[in-house]
C-alpha cells in the first residue's frame, strides 16, 4: 500500500513540470535611421520550456544568420556588427513567473546582459502554450557598433517582439 | 524508515518542480558542437567587406559631389573653350578628372569587397537595381572621360567639338543622373 502510495507521490510531483517544445515561433527585431526603419525576421529557433503549475523557465537559442531583413548586403554587415562568425548564436534564458518586467537573461555577441519583458500575453491551455513579449536592447550595451548610412549611426535602442507557440 | 524515504522522496520531487534544480542547458536544444564553432577567418571575411563597402558609400558620395561641381563648372568651361588656341576652363578640367578618378575608386571598393554567401534570402529589389544601374552609368562614365578629352583636345586645337565630344554634355548628365539614381536607391527605403 505505502509503495503504490510513493509511487503516486512521485509521478503527481512529476507531472506537475511539464516539459513545452516549440511549435511556431517568430521573433523580429527593428532598428531605425534618420532615413528609414528596418525590420528582420526569423522564424527558426531551439527552444524548450519546462513549466509547473506558475513557474516556468525558457530557453532559446536563434542563429544571427537566421534573421532576414530582405536585404542581403545589410544581413551580411549585420552580421559582421554582431560578430556572427565568433558568436553565432543569441542565447535567451527566463525562470520564473512570466509577466511584464520578468528578466530576460541575454547572450548576444559575446556579452550577457539582462532585459526587462514587456507587453507579455501568456496562455497556457490544454497542452499547449502562447508567450508573446516584447524587449528592447541597446547596442552599446553589447558593445556592437552601430551601423552607419551616410556617416549617420542607427538608434542605439532596438525593439525586438517575439512570438512563440508551444506544445506539450 | 519508510516514512523518511517518502520525506526524501516529496522534497526532492518538490525543489525539482519548485526550483528547477535542473537548469536547462544547450545540450537539450539538440545544439552541435560544431554548430557552436568559432570562425575567425570568416569574421575576417566580413569586417573587409564591410569596411570596402563603407568606403565604396563614402566615395560614391564625395563622386556625386564632384559630378555636380563638373556640370556647374560647364557653362562656364563652354565660353571659355570658345576662345582659340585654350583648352577651356582648368577648374572644370580639373574637376572632371577627379571626377573620374573618385568614380573609379568607388568602383574598386565595391568590385573588390568579398563576397559573402548567404542563404534563404533575396537581395533586396533596390540592391539589384542599385547594381544593374551600374551597367549604364559604367559605360556612360568612361564615354564621358572619353568625349571630355576629345572636347579638350579639339578647344585646345581651336576646333569645334564633333561627333562624341560635341555630345560630352549629354552624356554627363546621363552619368550623373543614373549614379545619382543608384545612390538614392542604397539610401532611402521605398
Amino acid at each position: 500500500m505505502k509503495t503504490i502510495f510513493i509511487f503516486a507521490l512521485i509521478i503527481s510531483s512529476l507531472a506537475q513540470a511539464q516539459d513545452y517544445d516549440l511549435a511556431k515561433i517568430k521573433v523580429s527585431y527593428q532598428v531605425k535611421h534618420s532615413f528609414k526603419t528596418v525590420d528582420g525576421i526569423c522564424e527558426v529557433a531551439k527552444c524548450k520550456a519546462v513549466c509547473s503549475e506558475k513557474v516556468c523557465e525558457f530557453l532559446a537559442a536563434i542563429r544571427i544568420k537566421d534573421f532576414k531583413s530582405g536585404n542581403t548586403s545589410r544581413d551580411t554587415h549585420m552580421w559582421k556588427v554582431t560578430k556572427a562568425e565568433l558568436f553565432p548564436w543569441v542565447i535567451g534564458r527566463m525562470k520564473g513567473k512570466i509577466a511584464d518586467n520578468s528578466e530576460l537573461n541575454l547572450e548576444f555577441a559575446g556579452k550577457k546582459r539582462s532585459v526587462k519583458i514587456y507587453q507579455v500575453k501568456f496562455k497556457q491551455d490544454q497542452g499547449k502554450m502562447i508567450l508573446d513579449f516584447n524587449f528592447d536592447i541597446k547596442l552599446s550595451e553589447f558593445e556592437i557598433e552601430r551601423p552607419r548610412l551616410l556617416t549617420m549611426p542607427v538608434e542605439d535602442r532596438i525593439t525586438l517582439t517575439v512570438h512563440s507557440e508551444w506544445k506539450r | 524508515m519508510q516514512q523518511i524515504v517518502i520525506f526524501l522522496i516529496i522534497t526532492f520531487s518538490l525543489n525539482h518542480v519548485c526550483f528547477g534544480k535542473d537548469q536547462l542547458e544547450l545540450k537539450d536544444l539538440g545544439i552541435k558542437a560544431e554548430e557552436l564553432h568559432k570562425d575567425e577567418g570568416m569574421q575576417e571575411k566580413l569586417d573587409t567587406r564591410s569596411l570596402k563597402l563603407q568606403r565604396h558609400q563614402y566615395w560614391g558620395v564625395a563622386t556625386l559631389g564632384l559630378m555636380a561641381a563638373t556640370f556647374l563648372t560647364a557653362e562656364e568651361a563652354h565660353e571659355a573653350g570658345e576662345e582659340a588656341g585654350t583648352g577651356g576652363s582648368e577648374l572644370h578640367q580639373y574637376l572632371g578628372i577627379a571626377t573620374a578618378a573618385a568614380y573609379w575608386t568607388t568602383f574598386y571598393y565595391q568590385y573588390t569587397a568579398p563576397q559573402i554567401a548567404t542563404t534563404g534570402t533575396e537581395e533586396g529589389w533596390n540592391t539589384k537595381l542599385h547594381k544593374n544601374l551600374a551597367w549604364v552609368h559604367a559605360p556612360l562614365m568612361a564615354l564621358t572621360t572619353i568625349a571630355g578629352l576629345m572636347a579638350w583636345q579639339a578647344h585646345k586645337d581651336g576646333k569645334k567639338p564633333k561627333g562624341l565630344a560635341a555630345n560630352k554634355e549629354g552624356l554627363g548628365q546621363a552619368t550623373m543622373a543614373t549614379f545619382g539614381m543608384a545612390g538614392v536607391l542604397m539610401v532611402f527605403e521605398f
